[in-house]
């Protein structure tokens, strides 16, 4: 019976840290698409105070690459890193490429949570 | 390099602590569902271990899901017969009375080299000697010999003997081992009196083995 009650904490244990996981993913992939929607406004509107922006939008990225970490694969994480150390530069070159890697780090960490939402297609 | 020596030894200390949870049953003869959960547990294990990219938890996770549903498994078949014919099958009767039961041979997929392979593992060389041969659900053969074939026993024979149990360990390198001593009612003064009485301290027996009748045969330590 001790075997039992230490079996159902444990799975009790495992399911709570699973759901917490993704809901935890979920409010942090929530707060960077906040991070990019102000980098792209301040881009957008002119405004000086892009490149703070776009430093906090680092810092916080690399708080979420540690949570992130613990649920999927280093290497998907490192790439949206590498993405996001180009940045800078790529204000500094005013071009459309700088959007467009923006929208990329938003898409990456949307199919990230995705992949670890449970949905039909991926359990079966 | 660093990562993979502390991930080997945490997934060690894990598995560890699953096959100690799923209990003894795991380290003899494995029922269908335990073979299925060791050959997963070890698969497992060793992805995290290899591939660092792989983040610990997808390991631990699975680990434990599997251990715990093994464990609740077993205690529902423990609670429902039909539940375990389900999980480990049933024993199926392939001799009887020296007769051999083709249709269940085949239906077991046993070839003839394998029954008379497990025959031999229990001493009978002539099918018509055994009287009932069991396939178990571990896939292991059980043979009852007919009477005719097997040795007179003690009571066959009229002798009489009292059944005792064998021997306990105990001290084990000086140290009292008290359930031992429950085992063979007797307690520790006695034990001590009894080292006194051979002029040996706690500290220098390697092994005292001792009976139900105080019977006891001590090894001094030598090193």
């Amino acid at each position: 019976m001790k075997r039992l009650t230490l079996c159902a904490f444990i799975m009790a244990a495992v399911i709570f840290s699973s759901v917490f996981s993704l809901v935890m993913l979920d409010s942090s992939s929530d707060e960077l698409y906040v991070h990019i929607d102000d980098c792209l406004e301040a881009y957008y509107s002119g405004d000086e105070g892009i490149e703070e922006k776009i430093d906090s939008l680092e810092v916080y990225w690399g708080e979420y690459y540690v949570k992130a970490s613990f649920l999927t694969h280093s290497s998907s994480l490192d790439d949206v890193s590498c993405t996001a150390a180009r940045l800078m530069p790529l204000l500094k070159e005013n071009g459309e490429e700088f959007t467009a890697e923006l929208n990329s780090i938003r898409y990456r960490a949307f199919l990230l949570y995705e992949s670890q939402v449970p949905h039909w297609r991926s359990v079966f | 390099m660093l990562i993979v020596l502390l991930r080997a030894v945490i997934l060690y200390i894990v598995i560890i602590f699953c096959i100690r949870l799923m209990g003894k049953k795991q380290l003899g003869e494995l029922q269908p569902s335990e073979l299925v959960v060791t050959i997963m547990l070890s698969n497992i294990a060793t992805l995290p271990i290899e591939d660092i990219n792989i983040p610990i938890a997808m390991g631990l996770v699975p680990i434990f899901t599997i251990v715990c549903l093994d464990v609740f498994f077993s205690y529902l078949s423990l609670s429902s017969r039909k539940f375990r014919r389900v999980l480990c099958g049933s024993p199926k009767i392939i001799i009887s009375d020296g007769v051999l039961d083709q249709k269940t041979m085949k239906k077991l997929r046993f070839t003839v080299d394998d029954l008379f392979e497990a025959l031999r593992a229990e001493q009978v060389f002539d099918i018509s000697e055994a009287q009932l041969a069991v396939v178990e659900t571990t896939g292991k053969i059980s043979v009852y010999v007919k009477k005719s074939e097997q040795p007179p026993s003690r009571s066959d024979l009229n002798i009489c003997s009292d059944s005792k149990n064998p021997p306990q360990l105990v001290i084990d390198d000086g140290e009292i081992l008290d359930k031992a001593l429950e085992i063979i009612n007797v307690d520790s003064d006695w034990l001590k009196n009894t080292l006194e009485k051979e002029g040996i301290k706690l500290s220098e027996v390697f092994i005292m083995t001792c009976d139900g009748n105080k019977n006891y045969n001590i090894i001094r330590k030598e090193i």
